[in-house]
């Protein structure tokens, strides 16, 4: 979600050059002699008073008004081609030519983005143009004190010829789609967060835990006819862009909005939810596409579809062959874009206009034939996966294709917001007054759908074990598994048989209340604390000291206290030291050659209990590592490679060398060593020694120098050696040893 | 550690059971037993903080129902 605090334009005007906020300063009403700090005090004055911003806001051409409409939507930031493609497909009319060199909607940004109304977010360039035509994208964005003045999107409604109503349209309930949501997010709060890579991806192993934990074979949701691949991608997707899911500690967790989330109409669930799945890179409607560069084509062309959408008659429900769609679509976005590739941008220079016409016309029709082979394919794929997912369209298909679309009641109300108000309710009304569900003795659930507000449906998927969905009428079950996952996201049990009472309208059958209190209590056998504060004390006497000064926990063992009420500055005070192990741990560790460990922070926990796996304690209570401690843990099942990543982590000084090897060798790896008999060439005299050190034709019968006088023989070349010495007049004299060899 | 000193941990991982009979058999079941660090006391186990996740995991295996307690004050 862009960054709703880092929006205002306060903070942005000292970037824009002088001669554009004089330009801003005038639509505001200012005037362009100022100078630029004038201008800044002005704009910043101006931007507080809303009187002035309506009517700077009357003043702007409907494609103005409708591009920060849009902006709006898009939550006050977006990317400039996402506005193009909603531009086009609403039907919204640019000014400038067809034929241009500029695309009429890059040209009418360009010409907006001079009045000051949305900003270029740029950290060397100019903010108030684009730094790039066609190309690439610009991010773009507006202030809140601007927006709030504007209203929704304006969008031009095209005729179609309505098909007859289909026999047997399909269309997801609903609720499936809030307990599709409200599942995941049940899954990811279960797992305690999903891990991410350094650049915030969620991993591939954490998507495809959530798919096993919710029982999506092959990572696929399937209903019916219908199969919406990655199905944990797509809804971890959309709720991540939504803002429902964020991440914190390294992990993807829910954020504050999701337990609000949960509980709204699923109509306003699902119009943030397709906005999230707009722009989700991570999840493809079909694998049949390689978008490599153009990876983002793909939510273009999904925002285009998703306003196009809302082109569609909201009045009655009506049925159109998606053949007839689609050229609307390609009529009203195809000359802009392209899914796999850059659009090329028809341009013409000719003065004969009847010539253009007949050039524009054949390009046209070169560009919906390769929009019939992929693009049309995709928009199947698109009504096929997430618009029939999230219930928006209603579809008739023939042999897996679908051959026409509709809006649903849903996707009326999710499109149409502003016509709820004068509609009756598009989607069956919650009845009080009726039981939300039936418990029976066996532990199963009957829940009706029509009667359950989606705040209660989120307890019914965190509590029961979902079995059957039908469009009116789910089938669920009570089990040790549903009472532990309401539990652990914070319930009490009494909470929990309270919910189960007031949903059915009267007491639980006794069985299950008793068993729900006896799963409870299994769960009070065992704790375990992520983030504990544990106090250490010399003895038992120094624990019962602090206590005495109030410090209040629960002791473990004689010297600990594990702390489990907030400590005020005076107790803290009363440490010698504190340890915070989730920082980054520190180098303290000191390894000798005889394996002697040296503990700079004796008091981490943590160090040395690691190294106690690998060390043993010598008498005077040092710890060493040793040939038979580190086998003891080698028997145990540990990896070498664990021990020198620790010591990687935590060793202060390199260790030596001598110390790697030998534990390289306890470990088991094979270094052996051998003695041998060498060949020295001695001589007593400096001057001879020195000779020979220098001398190029000696060189290739010797290894090396040993030390002043002494030189290594290559074995194999003595006899050579020997006749070159005597040739330099040298005798060489054999000891004995050497005779003998 | 210097005679009378005190220290206070911070944000480390434990594991507390009502029976120290199951902490025995945590601390002899191998795969648990990687995650365990040191027993602090017959019924409390420091935890390896990187590991705790697969320790739940394996908790959840050996049919445990832990209660997970993300932060005390």
């Amino acid at each position: 979600m862009p960054d709703k605090n880092n929006r205002s334009f306060d903070a942005f005007w000292a970037r824009v050059e002088a001669e554009s906020l004089k330009r801003i300063s005038k639509t505001f009403g200012g005037k362009s002699t100022w100078r630029k700090d004038e201008c800044i005090a002005f704009l910043q004055a101006a931007l507080k008073d809303e009187d002035r911003i309506r009517d700077v806001l009357n003043q702007l051409a409907p494609h103005e008004t409708n591009l920060l409409a849009f902006i709006k939507l898009m939550g006050g930031e977006t990317e400039s081609n996402l506005i193009k493609m909603a531009m086009y497909a609403s039907g919204t009319r640019l000014p400038g030519t067809r034929y241009g060199y500029l695309d009429p909607f890059e040209d009418a940004l360009n010409k907006f983005l001079r009045r000051g109304l949305v900003l270029v977010r740029s950290d060397y360039g100019s903010m108030t143009s684009l730094s790039s035509y066609s190309y690439s994208t610009d991010t773009v964005f507006s202030d809140d004190r601007i927006l709030t003045h504007v209203g929704r999107p304006i969008y031009q409604p095209f005729t179609l010829e309505p098909a007859p109503t289909p026999p047997a349209a399909a269309s997801r309930p609903p609720h499936l789609i809030s307990m599709q949501v409200i599942s995941v997010l049940n899954a990811i709060e279960a797992a305690h967060g999903l891990k991410v890579t350094l650049s915030n991806e969620v991993r591939v192993t954490e998507i495809r835990k959530v798919a096993k934990a919710l029982d999506w074979k092959n990572n696929a949701l399937v209903e019916g006819d219908f199969v919406l691949p990655n199905a944990a991608a797509f809804t971890i997707g959309a709720l991540r862009w939504a803002g429902i899911l964020d991440v914190k500690d390294n992990l993807l967790q829910p954020t504050p909005l999701a337990k609000e989330f949960v509980a709204w109409p699923v109509e306003q669930q699902v119009r943030l939810l397709a906005q999230g799945i707009i722009r989700t890179e991570n999840w493809q409607e079909t694998d049949l596409f390689h978008y490599g560069y153009y990876t983002r084509n793909c939510y273009m062309g999904r925002f285009a579809l998703y306003t196009l959408l809302h082109c569609l008659s909201a009045d009655q429900p009506a049925f159109y062959p998606v053949e007839n769609f689609d050229l609307a679509f390609f009529q009203r976005i195809g000359e802009h874009f392209k899914l796999l590739s850059f659009t090329p941008r028809f341009q013409s220079y000719d003065k004969d206009a009847q010539a253009t016409e007949i050039k524009y016309a054949k390009w046209l029709a070169d560009q919906r034939e390769s929009w019939l082979k992929t693009e049309r394919i995709w928009l199947e794929e698109s009504l096929k996966t997430w618009l029939y997912f999230l219930g928006i369209v209603s579809l008739d298909m023939v042999k897996g294709k679908p051959v026409a679309l509709g809006l649903t009641n849903l996707g009326r109300a999710a499109l149409h917001p502003e016509q709820q108000a004068s509609q009756p309710a598009p989607l069956p009304a919650f009845k009080s007054n009726h039981p939300a569900w039936v418990v029976q003795p066996n532990f199963d659930v009957i829940a009706y759908l029509d009667h359950l507000p989606t705040g209660q449906l989120t307890f019914l998927e965190r509590n029961a074990e979902r079995k059957k969905a039908g469009e009116h009428v789910a089938e669920y079950r009570i089990t040790r598994e549903s009472v532990y996952r309401g539990l652990e996201s914070g319930m009490s049990v009494q909470e929990i048989v309270d919910s189960w009472q007031r949903g059915s309208g009267k007491n639980l059958p006794q069985n299950i209340t008793v068993e729900i209190h006896e799963w409870a209590a299994l769960r009070e056998k065992m704790t375990l604390y992520r983030h504990a504060n544990l106090a250490e004390y010399p003895d038992a006497a120094g624990r019962e000291a602090a206590v005495k000064h109030g410090v209040i926990g629960t002791p473990i063992g004689e010297r600990f206290l594990l702390i489990t009420e907030p400590l005020n500055k005076a107790q803290t005070k009363l440490f010698y030291d504190i340890l915070d192990y989730s920082l980054p741990p520190q180098r303290s560790l000191i390894i000798d050659e005889d394996g002697t460990v040296m503990i700079n922070d004796h008091a981490d926990l943590v160090l040395t209990a690691r190294l106690q796996e690998w060390a043993e304690r010598d008498p005077a209570g040092s710890l060493r590592l040793t040939k038979e401690s580190i086998r003891r843990a080698i028997g145990s099942g540990q990896a070498i490679n664990t021990l020198f990543k620790l010591l990687g982590e935590r060793i202060a000084r390199i260790m030596p060398p001598m110390m790697q090897i030998a534990l390289r060798a306890w470990a088991g790896e094979p270094l052996n060593l051998s003695l041998e008999n060498i060949l020295v060439l001695y001589s007593p005299s400096p001057d001879t020694s020195y000779a020979i050190q220098n001398s190029a034709l000696l060189r290739p019968y010797l290894r090396g120098v040993l030390a002043p006088g002494y030189f290594l023989v290559k074995e194999e070349r003595l006899e050579e050696l020997q006749a070159q010495l005597e040739r330099f007049g040298l005798d060489v004299q054999f000891t004995q040893m050497q005779k003998r060899r | 550690m210097p005679p009378g000193a005190s220290y206070l941990h911070k944000n480390i991982s434990l594991i507390e059971v009502n029976d120290p009979a199951v902490l025995d058999q945590l601390f002899a079941d191998r795969k648990a037993a990687e995650f365990l660090l040191a027993r602090l006391s017959e019924r409390v186990a420091l935890v390896d903080s990187e590991k705790l996740d697969a320790l739940y995991t394996r908790l959840r295996k050996l049919n445990h129902l832990p209660k997970v307690i993300q932060s005390l004050p």
